[in-house]
């Protein structure tokens, strides 16, 4: 498998939100940071979707967050077992404008430390968060 | 030829571009290509083209935070040239962001699908097959036929190609004008037509300009031009119908900010 440093090289230049614009659905001033336990990771095109459950002042909720599509995830080192059920994971990225529990994810951090870039950041998505981190780590 | 010379020739090209035919400007491929046995250039190759921030508009356009990052856009001369009630309609597309094709998982069009993913190009004397890891998708160009289809219309048309000494040269017809160009709103119509011209001027790279003419939406024909590089990777899976989950999110009626600006 690609390591994520090499693969971050050839993907710098690959476009990560080709299907839709951030802007037509996602708040860049809606920041959000999400801890919760993995329910499914869905490596579908056009894009992948990781689904947390998310304890909330009200009760569990349940949250999607999308990424890149399972090519651009692939180019970043991930596998389809990349999550698992269970897994309890620190999600970040841009909430939907329609105010539904769907976020755009930048990077997901695992309870092992692990730091992936979750390839969504896509064209008019802001800068920042979703910069290459400076030692990626793949499992 | 070195990589100087080579600048010189593509940057001589670029200068030209607007004012003279492209047969002014013929860009060479030099020792480091690949022949076939016809002495053609080889294409064959992965390729993608980085062209950045002009994926979501292709003209020059500033950075808006949440909108858009800059970038210097992939029209030559910055401006497409286009009829006062198109750039109308640039407009209501852009502001109508649920409307786009692309969305629905319709096809990205020509030459939109070029810079939209990496692509495996597949030559061979009668056929040129550019298989697209976006969309999952295919398109051929015939290099065995002279003539367009008759009364034939899809999402990329019907694609014919000869060589021009090391230019590929590709003539686009029977589009159907549902496609657009970029997020930003960017179009033409089913009158178009494209000529496309491939040069792979190095082992890593392939120069690329198209000349696009639409009687019924620009005022004259206008040339786009980018570069492909040579990848070292292999295409994906990547269809769209499976997982779309972005549309349902769309804000009913919403549109995108009014702010638009363009340099």
């Amino acid at each position: 498998m690609l390591s994520v440093a090499a693969a971050g090289c050839l993907l710098a230049v690959f476009p990560a939100l080709a299907h839709h614009s951030f802007a037509a659905e996602y708040d860049a001033n809606r920041p959000v940071t999400l801890n919760g336990v993995v329910k499914k990771f869905d490596w579908v095109n056009p894009h992948s979707w990781i689904i947390i459950d998310v304890q909330e002042a009200n009760g569990i909720a349940t949250w999607e967050c999308e990424t890149g599509a399972p090519s651009i995830l692939r180019r970043r080192g991930w596998k389809p077992s990349t999550l698992k059920p269970g897994d309890e994971v620190t999600v970040s990225g841009y909430g939907a404008k329609d105010g539904s529990h769907t976020m755009n994810a930048r990077v997901v951090k695992t309870a092992d430390g692990r730091q992936i870039l979750a390839g969504s950041a896509g064209p008019g998505a802001p800068p920042g968060e979703g910069a290459p981190p400076d030692k990626p780590e793949a499992k | 030829m070195s990589r100087f010379s080579i600048l010189i020739q593509v940057a001589a090209c670029a200068a030209a571009l607007n004012t003279l035919p492209s047969a002014f400007c013929q860009l060479k491929s030099d020792s480091s290509v690949p022949r076939t046995r016809e002495g053609k250039p080889d294409l064959s190759g992965m390729w993608n083209a980085p062209i950045g921030g002009a994926i979501y508009d292709i003209e020059p356009h500033v950075a808006v935070f949440g909108i858009q990052p800059s970038d210097k856009g992939i029209v030559v001369g910055g401006k497409i040239p286009y009829q006062p009630w198109a750039q109308e309609q640039v407009a209501k597309n852009l502001a109508h962001p649920a409307d786009d094709p692309e969305v629905h998982c319709m096809m990205p069009g020509v030459p939109h699908h070029l810079y939209i993913g990496p692509l495996l190009l597949v030559q061979t004397p009668k056929v040129i097959t550019f298989l697209h890891e976006y969309r999952h998708s295919y398109r051929v160009i015939y290099m065995d036929r002279r003539e367009h289809l008759e009364d034939y219309s899809a999402w990329e048309g019907d694609s014919i190609g000869h060589w021009d000494g090391d230019t590929l040269v590709v003539d686009v017809a029977n589009l159907n004008g549902k496609a657009r160009l970029d997020m930003a709103g960017n179009f033409y119509s089913d009158a178009a037509r494209i000529v496309e011209r491939y040069t792979r001027t190095n082992l890593n790279t392939i120069q690329y300009e198209a000349t696009i003419e639409d009687p019924k939406v620009y005022t004259r024909p206008w040339k786009m031009a980018f570069h492909f590089e040579l990848q070292h990777d292999m295409i994906y899976e990547e269809e769209c119908l499976e997982g779309e989950r972005d549309l349902q999110h769309y804000p009913a009626g919403a549109a995108l900010p009014d702010q638009h600006p363009r340099q």
